[in-house]
């Protein structure tokens, strides 16, 4: 069998984000947006480069040490909202807080879930939810462990229009609230000109992005 | 640096939210199940032996009358006293054979003179003037009990006087159950039984008398084997120390086969749960890598994933380990109730061997099948959640071997309680289903070519895609078929061989003492009352001098060796073997001897080695030229030694026969021994009935077992389609929004299944007949005649699968919109 030849998704990709910012990786589908977001959560490594995170350098760690960092630190929300089928709402979100090994993981949960309007809806199993409390769910879920930073893979992808600015809307919000660092990939513009800063990825290669007036107009709810 | 917080509570806690959830959203299922009729097979067996080997050895002690006895030629002075040390109950009596005296009519019978304390174990049965009942002692001073052939043959009426040497005792009862019978061929007259104390008066008893000495002993204590053990050990050479273990051979045989029926139905059933469980966990994993995933984003280190998957096994083997022991329990009472009947003694009750077998069975089963595919979620990497063509690596091949086959080995081990058995059944799973694989795989390469069209095409399509999954479903589902054909068609042949063994009319009475003369008389006779002989065989009794030109020197040799060093054998001749004999070394007829091999074994005879008998003061010296097998079940006549005829010319002999008189001719006895006042004859219909009795009730045991057998091949159904109906009902919604029907669809999936029933039922049926005739040779020790319906039975079970799986299967296809199916 032949080894199909190695492909580079991101070129020499150089970007600082600082505490507190909201960062937007914008591009169109397949230009590599995901791939950086993972290689700047430490889900997967660079063949080159370093990428540091809160201060932890994730190519010297392994696997194991890359998920301790992330441990605490980290939240994410998904397009596809990755609950466990298995877990009702209130299991789902305080899973992170239960494998830091918290006491008090339950009542932080049912908080979490009443921050995000889901008070009632806490024994709910995901396939009893609509699209759009399931995203909540994973928005409760991101924040309970109060991270440092949130990365957020195009969050609304699977939501109609509505429902997804109302995610959006809560997402902000909630990272407001808890100051915490979001770096948001979307290929929406009026999504990213919400945020402090913009980059662009196109083939693989990351630039600066500023949001186009005319685009935004276009899409003025921030849904493309 | 701070301390790392403890997450093994959290970590529990997880493993067991998922469990719960799993459970009630069906993802475990098939593995629950599969764990579940495991252990219930286990543990009903496991109880069941447990408490028929119980039953077995207090039965076993009743025909001793005792937990031990001692026999010596003389006075047991030391075996007493060791006893008493011990502080074991004991009953001594005395055996020989006298002639007694009723008004004109003399017979040779077989006096046991009893003490108060007999017997220490089981009950007589005597029949009195108020009728028959059960006693738990000997007759008291001053009165004799006969045997009832003893009362024919003297025409005794209760009360009438019989001389015993210098004493007259009164008969008052007629023995019709005597517990320590012994072998019946040592039991050379029909019993009379006396008090100890009147033996004195009788004058029968002199210092030169041959009598045998018996002492009985029993205990309650716990450590009753070990007070036992220090018995044996401090007994004199002479003496011969006998246990309930080696009483009753034939009923142990038989219960030992029908254990050995027992295991084999419940190691069948653990394996295929253990088939079951590998394909439930491989779909487990691939489910399960999303979660694996999400919690190493979300910071989980590998250890805490595999240590939740680690408790949740635990937990799974737990949740299916209890109500798996309980209907195990509760199956085992249907068990025993069958054999309540067969034995005279209430079962005891179970001993918790089987609970721990069962928990062990739940671990090893899961550890060993499931746990090496699933220990690899550990390694999902996190970027699953981005991107799903990120997967676990797949486990190890040789760890899932190794691990596969370490549990297989020790869940046989658990069960088969025979190592012959366990290496038969692995060998056979191991090439049946490598056999199957490489079979299925061409069978399933062919049908790539077969120039299919239409729906047909689309139903083998699938089939031919994937040739290894095909081919891996085909050999799990034929291995399935397999068991069950041989634990059905094969059983009932077994049970059927076994009990051709001891068929109704085999011989049940022994007789000896025939003179020369009267064995064709007697042929005569019997033929005369449509009775037919097994042959008549010269018996000479003749006592071991020398092997190899040594002289016998009894001190040589200890307990039964001893005993048969110093006895006199039963020698016989013949040019023709029997065919309850087979020659294992040597040839037949023998120039000099045919010894066969278990008094070779325990007196150390071989091939070549010269032995000398005294026969009639006469001494007869040859080699040793074959060593036989004889199948003592056959209740024909048999010897230890055979020799050949030119050796024993001239030399006095008596004959032997054995024949089949039907239930209550009791009248035909006397008739016979009337005809011929001399001869002795043994009724060992009572053994023969509860031996029969025995394999009819231990073969419906085995059909119960079976249950669990089919249950097990049908987890192995379910988990084998759980894992595929997702793809499945994708599959089916593709081809739908592509404009297929739902009639299309079910046709496509009816020739799919009725292709893979056929293969497999092809392949199961020549497995089972392969299987089965090494199981009946080679572990049951069984004849086998090869059953041609095998192939129908395993073309139909295969069919009848499909016939089960399709609506079924199509129906879940096809019951969801092809939009939803492919949205979910």
């Amino acid at each position: 069998m032949r080894t199909p030849e190695p492909l580079t998704i991101v070129h020499q990709a150089t970007l600082q984000i600082f505490p507190g910012e909201a960062v937007a990786l914008v591009g169109p589908s397949g230009a590599g947006k995901s791939t950086l977001l993972a290689l700047m959560a430490g889900l997967d490594s660079p063949s080159q480069g370093e990428v540091v995170l809160d201060g932890h350098a994730l190519s010297q760690l392994d696997e194991d040490g890359r998920a301790a960092v992330r441990s605490g630190r980290v939240g994410f929300v998904f397009q596809s909202f990755q609950l466990i089928d298995g877990l009702n709402a209130l299991e789902n979100v305080a899973l992170p807080l239960e494998l830091t090994g918290a006491r008090d993981a339950e009542r932080r949960a049912r908080e979490a879930l009443e921050e995000v309007g889901l008070g009632e809806r806490l024994r709910h199993l995901p396939r009893q939810l609509s699209g759009g409390e399931q995203q909540r769910v994973a928005l409760a879920r991101a924040f309970v462990g109060e991270p440092a930073v949130l990365f957020a893979d195009e969050p609304t992808g699977s939501l109609d229009t509505a429902t997804g600015e109302h995610v959006i809307e809560l997402l902000f919000r909630l990272r407001e609230r808890h100051q915490t660092t979001l770096v948001l990939v979307t290929h929406d513009p009026a999504l990213a000109a919400r945020c402090d800063r913009g980059f662009q990825i196109q083939a693989g290669r990351v630039s600066d992005w500023t949001p186009d007036p005319e685009a935004l107009q276009a899409h003025p709810g921030g849904r493309a | 640096m701070s301390q790392a917080p403890n997450t093994a509570p959290n970590t529990r806690r997880l493993a067991w939210q998922g469990l719960v959830r799993e459970v009630q959203n069906g993802l475990l299922t098939p593995m629950l199940l599969a764990l579940l009729v495991a252990v219930s097979a286990v543990t009903a067996v496991g109880f069941f032996v447990d408490r028929v080997d119980g039953a077995m050895r207090a039965q076993a002690a009743q025909f001793l009358a005792a937990d031990a006895r001692v026999e010596a030629p003389g006075p047991l002075d030391v075996a007493l006293e060791t006893a008493r040390e011990l502080d074991l109950t004991t009953s001594q009596q005395v055996t020989f054979p006298t002639v007694v005296l009723a008004g004109e009519q003399t017979l040779l019978v077989g006096l046991k003179a009893v003490d108060d304390a007999y017997p220490l174990r089981g009950e007589l049965r005597i029949r009195e003037d108020g009728g028959p009942r059960s006693v738990t002692h000997g007759p008291p001073p001053g009165e004799a009990w006969v045997a009832p052939r003893a009362r024919l043959s003297l025409g005794l009426e209760l009360g009438d006087a019989l001389q015993v040497g210098q004493s007259e005792l009164p008969v008052t009862a007629v023995i019709e159950r005597e517990p320590d019978v012994g072998n019946v061929f040592s039991q050379a007259a029909p019993r009379l039984m006396i008090h100890r104390d009147d033996l004195a008066a009788t004058e029968l008893v002199t210092d030169t008398s041959r009598v045998e000495h018996a002492l009985l002993l029993a205990s309650d204590a716990n450590d009753r084997t070990a007070r036992l053990d220090r018995l044996a050990e401090q007994l004199p050479a002479e003496y011969e120390l006998e246990r309930p273990e080696n009483s009753q051979p034939a009923f142990e045989t038989a219960f030992d086969r029908a254990a050995r029926f027992l295991g084999l139905a419940s190691v069948v059933a653990v394996l295929l749960a253990g088939a079951a469980l590998v394909i439930a966990a491989r779909h487990y994993n691939r489910i399960q890598q999303d979660t694996a995933a999400l919690m190493r984003a979300l910071g989980a280190s590998s250890q805490q994933i595999g240590a939740i998957y680690r408790w949740r096994l635990l937990m799974l083997a737990l949740a299916a380990a209890v109500p798996g022991i309980a209907i195990g329990a509760v199956t085992q009472l249907l068990l025993a109730d069958l054999m309540t009947a067969v034995l005279d003694v209430d079962l005891p009750p179970p001993g918790l061997m089987p609970v721990a077998l069962g928990l062990a069975v739940a671990l090893v089963a899961l550890f060993g099948f499931a746990l090496p595919s699933l220990i690899q979620l550990k390694h999902t990497p996190p970027l699953r959640v981005l991107n799903q063509r990120a997967t676990a690596p797949s486990p190890a091949a040789s760890l899932l071997f190794a691990a596969g086959l370490i549990a297989i080995a020790l869940l046989v081990w658990f069960q088969a309680r025979d190592a012959a058995l366990a290496l038969y059944v692995l060998g056979g799973l191991a090439v049946s289903l490598g056999t199957f694989l490489i079979v299925a795989w061409l069978l399933v390469s062919a049908l790539r070519r077969w120039p299919a069209r239409g729906v047909a095409r689309f139903g083998l399509a699938r089939m031919a895609r994937a040739r290894w999954v095909s081919a891996t479903q085909i050999a799990a589902l034929a291995l399935g078929v397999t068991a069950v054909l041989l634990l059905s068609v094969v059983r009932a042949d077994l049970i059927e061989a076994w009990e051709r063994q001891i068929p109704t009319n085999a011989p049940n009475v022994f007789a000896i003492n025939i003179q020369p003369d009267e064995v064709d008389e007697m042929r005569g006779f019997l033929d005369r009352q449509g009775i037919d002989d097994a042959g008549f065989y010269p018996m000479i009794r003749g006592r071991l001098e020398a092997s190899n030109g040594n002289a016998i020197d009894p001190d040589n040799y200890e307990g039964r060796a001893h005993r048969l060093a110093t006895r006199e054998f039963n020698l016989s001749t013949s040019d023709e073997l029997a065919a309850d004999n087979r020659v294992l070394a040597g040839t037949f007829p023998a120039e000099g001897f045919s010894v066969e091999e278990g008094i070779a074994e325990t007196l150390g005879w071989s091939l070549g080695d010269r032995l000398t008998f005294r026969v009639d003061g006469r001494a007869i010296s040859s080699e040793i030229t074959s060593i036989r097998s004889v199948d003592w079940d056959s209740m024909r006549p048999n010897f230890f030694v055979i020799a050949n005829p030119g050796l024993m010319e001239n030399v006095a002999a008596q004959y032997i026969t054995s024949f089949h008189l039907p239930e209550g001719s009791e009248d035909r006895q006397v008739e016979l021994l009337r005809a011929f006042p001399t001869v002795t004859l043994f009724d060992v219909s009572r053994i023969l009935d509860e031996v029969r009795t025995l394999i009819a009730r231990a073969s419906q045991a085995v059909e119960y077992v079976f249950a669990f057998t089919v249950m097990a091949g049908l987890v192995v159904l379910l988990a084998a389609f759980g894992a595929s109906e997702r793809q499945r009902i994708h599959d089916a919604a593709v081809l739908r929004v592509m404009g297929a029907s739902r009639r299309m669809v079910l046709s496509a999936l009816w020739i799919e299944f009725l292709v893979l029933g056929l293969l497999v039922g092809l392949l199961a049926a020549f497995a089972a007949m392969g299987v089965g005739s090494l199981l009946s040779a080679q572990v049951f020790d069984l004849p086998w005649r090869l059953n041609p319906w095998l192939l129908a039975w395993g073309i139909g079970a295969g069919l009848l699968l499909a016939a089960l799986i399709t609506p079924l299967l199509g129906w879940r296809m096809t019951r969801v919109a092809p939009a939803k199916a492919l949205r979910s």
